[in-house]
């Protein structure tokens, strides 16, 4: 396995393989959404790191709209990069571009959804001889991604450290706050290379989200970074091509120091001294568990409950001692006299009954109703509105 | 031709009202697989009974498929897939590649590219194209210009949201649910996090300065000025959102859509005047501001809150007629209509048109002079022509 991390400058490009790391991301401003480096910059990373016997992959995670797509790849083509090792893209836009109009090797990023091995499999077959890498999402479980390593035919990367993105946006939210301004409905121009800022909010249980900006649109981020070092047997037994770290936000010696031991030493004490360098809380994410469709069967879904059998109507309203209405909702079903019916409230409690009278909402006394005809009969103790009717 | 109007259906009783109201189509979703897993949703036999009306109206029911499915998931798809096709589903809504390919192996289904996926581009368009997608829903990100340069480099059919509220974020894009909430928002967990309210720590001369915002919260998007724009550019279909919206909401901006494009293909030119008349239909329900977002530009600042999100609410719903009996309306009440006050009908053909009564009873001729929720009522009144049963009563507030 590999380590990859981003790289910014080309200083840092020996520092990264001194600290480990064979693999460099070079995420410049002008091609990738948050990225900081300058174009000017991106040739001398490359040949930099090409000297050091690095792989250099560019960043191109950008999402296109409409014309941006032509601009993008003009701008692309323009800056004539040579001898890099793949681009890495998240719009499937960038995808047919690259596989189908050039040489290049490509790294998928399929970050955002993709939890089964279908799609990840259909994403390789799109193009087995251009897409290299697949860039796994972060969501997946380490048990998954063992399955996966044996049945894809590609190298597969996880992300391992660093900051999470948590929201994608192309609006600018954060500029108009750095304006003098009064009228709300002004609109605003980006002006700045890159905002960052913290925001809270009362309602989150958790603070001091970091918040960033820059020309291709705004970005929230989660107050705690990913760190699934401690699942270290597990990371190995995934048989990955990549591990990626993110250091862009405290890339110092003492961190790039601390990796160091950790990668040569995977213990646990190489890992404390990692995370008490780290000025960040660490989380695990959902590496070695994902329990985020749990909490669903809480949520308020009366549809689940629906007994459908013999299922004939609603109860739409009731005058207590005086009379109940049913909606006949099921197509295929006939109300007629001295049918039985069952009752279920919506406090599951249940009541059968013989029809004996009925009538319409005219008051007049009918024999028999069927779909989309509203019954009148009288109330019986325990049903209320929204009860459902069916026949026995 | 004119584009298919698209509306949502959050259960039976409302695809019964949307169809009703003018809708073309229909979406829909089930128990298992969308992303509202807070709605009430269909069940098999309500789904076989919505495709059933929906067919005897010309209409299309399309199922939602478009959460990210995991692998055990997507094992049980096939037999939900049997179903849907047996009931006469007309085309499901998917996001996630490997359910896109579980539709086409599985059924003859008609594919249609959620939102979700956040298709912006030709490229992008081509590529599902490729891989199986008969329809795009693109994101709400682009610009009806742009849709049609994609519309005339790929040969597919193109929906865009008309309608509704809006995710800040690229959809699909957003995991702030995940890792805050522990709820998954790409499988129906959405907490509506960019709903909140935050204190941004703005550096200023002096320090740090703490502004309180909703920066993050859309205004929702309103197309009916653009209408005319959205056929000249060749969308296919136009799309409503809000399967969790309530029935006033659903009766009058599906009318309102109908209206417009019922004028429009009668031939007549939709100015300022009629449109602006629509458009303060539209405004007779609770709802967020309106912005145009990004259907001539790129979204401004101008369709975000700054401050605290202004619910605007003009009317209720008072209810929803069941029988139309001579001069008697036959209502289901869902709120505390006092007889006097201003009664209108959700119905473009009695635009502006109000209800005049004297007389209200319940079922069993008790005479009274408010409504209680969830109670029939009779209600005598005067030039009632042209009102049908499941038309919504409405009362300004």
């Amino acid at each position: 396995m590999k380590y990859s991390s981003f790289v910014e400058d080309v200083q840092q490009v020996k520092e990264l393989k001194a600290a480990g790391f064979t693999e460099l991301v070079l995420a410049a401003s002008s091609l990738s959404r948050f990225g900081k480096t300058k174009d000017t910059d991106i040739q001398p990373i490359i040949d930099e790191a090409k000297a050091n016997d690095l792989q250099v992959f560019i960043e191109l995670d950008r999402i296109l709209v409409g014309s941006e797509l032509d601009l993008f790849l003009r701008h692309w083509q323009s800056l004539n990069l040579k001898n890099f090792d793949a681009v890495r893209v998240l719009d499937p836009g960038l995808l047919e571009y690259f596989c189908a109009e050039t040489d290049l090797s490509v790294h998928f990023n399929s970050e955002m959804g993709n939890h089964n091995l279908s799609a990840l499999k259909h994403w390789q077959n799109y193009s087995k001889e251009k897409i290299k890498r697949i860039i796994l999402c972060p969501e997946l479980e380490a048990e998954k991604i063992k399955e996966y390593t044996k049945e894809l035919n590609c190298e597969l990367e996880i992300y391992g450290f660093g900051k999470i993105l948590l929201f994608y946006t192309p609006r600018h939210l954060l500029s108009p706050y750095f304006e003098n301004h009064e009228d709300p409905a002004e609109k605003f121009v980006f002006n700045k290379e890159y905002i960052e800022i913290l925001g809270n909010s009362e309602e989150s249980p958790h603070k001091a989200f970091p918040l960033v900006e820059t020309k291709c649109g705004s970005f929230m981020f989660s107050p705690k970074d990913l760190c699934v070092l401690d699942y270290w047997q597990d990371i190995l037994e995934c048989n990955l091509a990549s591990l990626r770290f993110d250091l862009r936000d405290n890339f110092n010696k003492e961190t790039l120091s601390s990796i160091t031991k950790f990668l040569e030493e995977p213990e646990k004490k190489n890992l404390k001294t990692l995370k008490d360098t780290w000025p960040k809380t660490l989380i695990r994410g959902f590496f070695k568990a994902n329990k985020s469709d749990v909490l669903f069967g809480n949520l308020k879904n009366v549809g689940n409950l629906k007994k459908e059998e013999n299922y004939l109507g609603d109860v739409i309203e009731t005058k207590s001692g005086v009379h109940l209405v049913i909606e006949i909702k099921s197509q295929n079903s006939l109300l007629s006299l001295g049918k039985k019916l069952s009752f279920l409230a919506p406090d599951k409690k249940a009541k059968e009954v013989e029809v004996k009278q009925m009538k319409n909402l005219a008051g007049e006394l009918i024999e028999e109703a069927s779909f989309g005809q509203f019954v009148m009969l009288p109330h019986y103790s325990g049903v209320s509105s929204n009860t459902r009717v069916y026949l026995v | 031709m004119l584009p298919e109007l698209l509306s949502p259906a959050g259960n039976l009783e409302k695809l019964k009202i949307a169809i009703n109201y003018g809708a073309d189509a229909v979406y829909l979703g089930l128990q298992k697989f969308g992303l509202r897993s807070a709605a009430e949703n269909f069940n098999i036999s309500e789904l076989n009974e919505g495709v059933q009306y929906a067919h005897q109206r010309n209409a299309k029911v399309f199922v939602v498929l478009n959460a990210y499915l995991h692998d055990k998931e997507l094992q049980e798809l096939p037999a939900y897939l049997k179903e849907m096709e047996k009931a006469g589903v007309d085309a499901v809504i998917v996001s996630d590649l490997g359910v896109v390919k579980c539709v086409l192996n599985n059924s003859n289904i008609p594919v249609h590219l959620s939102t979700q996926a956040s298709c912006l581009n030709y490229r992008s368009a081509k590529l599902w194209k490729d891989m199986g997608a008969e329809r795009i829903v693109l994101g709400r990100e682009i610009s009806l210009d742009q849709a049609a340069k994609i519309k005339e480099k790929v040969d597919i059919e193109l929906e865009m949201f008309i309608h509704g509220s809006m995710c800040m974020a690229y959809s699909g894009n957003c995991v702030i649910s995940n890792y805050t909430q522990g709820r998954d928002s790409n499988r129906g967990g959405c907490a509506h996090s960019c709903r909140f309210e935050y204190s941004l720590e703005i550096p200023k001369e002096n320090g740090i300065e703490k502004t309180n915002s909703f920066f993050m919260s859309s205004k929702d998007l309103n197309g009916i000025m653009q209408i005319q724009k959205f056929v000249d550019c060749g969308i296919d279909s136009l799309k409503i959102e809000g399967r969790m919206k309530n029935h006033l909401y659903l009766s009058s901006i599906t009318g309102a859509y109908r209206k417009a494009l019922d004028a429009i293909g009668r031939g007549e030119s939709l100015n300022q005047e009629s449109l602006s008349e629509i458009f303060t239909e539209m405004t007779k329900l609770a709802h967020r501001e309106y912005t145009e977002a990004s259907l001539l530009e790129a979204a401004g600042s101008d369709s975000v809150y700054r401050e605290r999100e202004k619910a605007i609410n003009t009317h209720k719903v008072v209810g929803k007629i069941l029988e139309v009996n001579g001069n008697d309306i036959i209502f289901l009440s869902k709120s505390n209509y006092e007889l006097g006050q201003s009664l209108e009908p959700v119905n473009y053909s009695m635009m502006g048109k109000s209800i005049q009564s004297k007389k209200l009873q319940e079922l069993d001729g008790e005479l009274a002079t408010k409504c209680k929720p969830n109670r029939i009522y009779r209600l005598n009144a005067e030039q009632i022509t042209g009102l049908r049963a499941g038309d919504i009563l409405r009362t300004p507030v």
